[in-house]
């Protein structure tokens, strides 16, 4: 439970540091981001993919800023998380909390401590955007099946990986859908042995 | 006096939006002759959802807006806000009283129904203000749809976030009326 709180408190004094933007431009940003790529892709699950590969790139480069600007502030996170627990609740509280203001819960566990829901109320990369309706389909592909937050399970998964937690994520609920709150869905694959130490083994 | 109809007018004058709120029946048949319109009204009125009877007024005040832009002397000087965007009063025509508000993006132009008698000046300049932040508010809605980046822009307004924005709207100003 203290690790709860200690995240939450962690995340709101990281995020008072931090440089903010605009929301606006943001939204508008990404949105234009994802409206390129449907041109180029066409398919929406071709553009899911590449959403969450631009997410991968971006969360392998965020976690780095993230851990050393916890470190800073001396918050110890620079412990490890004793379990997928506070993963889950440092990945929620602190890493949303910090670079998008976004207030996130987790919960969702699973029986076998493997796999975690995040929950999301307001979506800052939606706002303004409103998915165009089936029957008025961009030459033929159903929009209905673009992920538009897939950046979201990208950026996880690039920043877990490069802490050896093999993940894979999904979106689950979507309020662009009808859904009443965003869900992406953690599951832990496997933990990577650590990289570096088998070069020198050889030797 | 409660609001007829509303209409959101691109720049080149190509119509975004138009809709009704009055609760007469929709038959097409304005003129009471023999010849069969239900068909063309239903198709016509799934496309733009405004009475036809009001689309000829629209059109009479569209016209009148675009001579009142080209003189150029609309404008109250000094006005900041949605004051500056008023066109205000463009023509009356069946009743109905024609107002134009001008944005970078689009012309709205509502109709409004004409029930205070001449002599009563104050309360038709009170009701004057009041479509003015009508239309205030219908612009900022519209600004918001436009900032959804699956809309194509300059083509017809289909969000439905928008449609209930306006409703909520003419509801809100109804109920005062």
């Amino acid at each position: 439970m203290s690790s709860k709180t200690q995240a939450a408190q962690a995340g709101q004094a990281l995020w008072a540091k931090m440089p903010k933007a605009n929301a606006e431009l943001f939204a508008l940003t990404y949105g234009s981001l994802v409206t390129e790529l449907v041109r180029d892709y066409e398919d929406p699950i071709e553009v899911n993919n590449q959403l969450e590969r631009i997410g991968h790139s971006i969360g392998v480069r965020c976690v780095d800023e993230f851990l050393s600007k916890a470190d800073v502030a001396g918050l110890g996170l620079a412990t490890q998380c004793g379990s997928l627990r506070d993963t889950a609740e440092v990945v929620a509280k602190c890493g949303f909390k910090m670079f998008l203001g976004a207030n996130a819960e987790v919960g969702g566990f699973s029986p076998d401590q493997k796999s975690f829901s995040i929950y999301l109320q307001d979506n800052p990369l939606s706002t303004f955007v409103e998915l165009p309706p089936a029957d008025e389909s961009v030459g033929g592909d159903d929009l209905r099946k673009l992920k538009y937050s897939n950046l979201y399970c990208g950026v996880i998964r690039g920043a877990l990986e490069q802490v050896n937690l093999k993940v894979d994520c999904n979106i689950v609920r979507d309020t662009l859908k009808g859904d009443d709150m965003n869900e992406i869905r953690v599951e832990l694959k496997e933990v990577l042995a650590d990289g570096a130490g088998d070069d020198y083994k050889e030797e | 006096m409660s609001l007829a109809t509303l209409a959101v007018v691109g720049r080149d004058g190509a119509p975004l939006y138009l809709r009704d709120f009055a609760e007469g029946d929709n038959d097409g048949d304005l003129f009471g002759d023999e010849i069969d319109v239900a068909e063309t009204t239903q198709q016509q009125t799934a496309a733009w959802p405004c009475n036809v009877k009001y689309q000829f007024v629209l059109h009479a005040a569209c016209q009148r807006l675009e001579e009142s832009l080209k003189e150029n002397k609309w404008r109250v000087p000094g006005a900041t806000g949605a004051e500056a965007c008023w066109v205000g009063f463009l023509c009356l025509s069946d009743n109905l009283r024609a107002y134009g508000y001008v944005t970078t993006n689009a012309r709205y132009i509502t109709l409004v129904e004409d029930s205070i008698a001449p002599e009563k000046e104050q309360l038709q300049k009170a009701r004057d203000g009041e479509v003015c932040t009508l239309m205030a508010n219908v612009h900022k809605l519209h600004t918001e749809s436009l900032m959804n980046p699956f809309t194509p822009l300059g083509t017809k307004i289909t969000s439905k976030r928008f449609d209930a924005g306006v409703a909520g709207l003419a509801n809100a100003f109804n109920s005062k009326g």
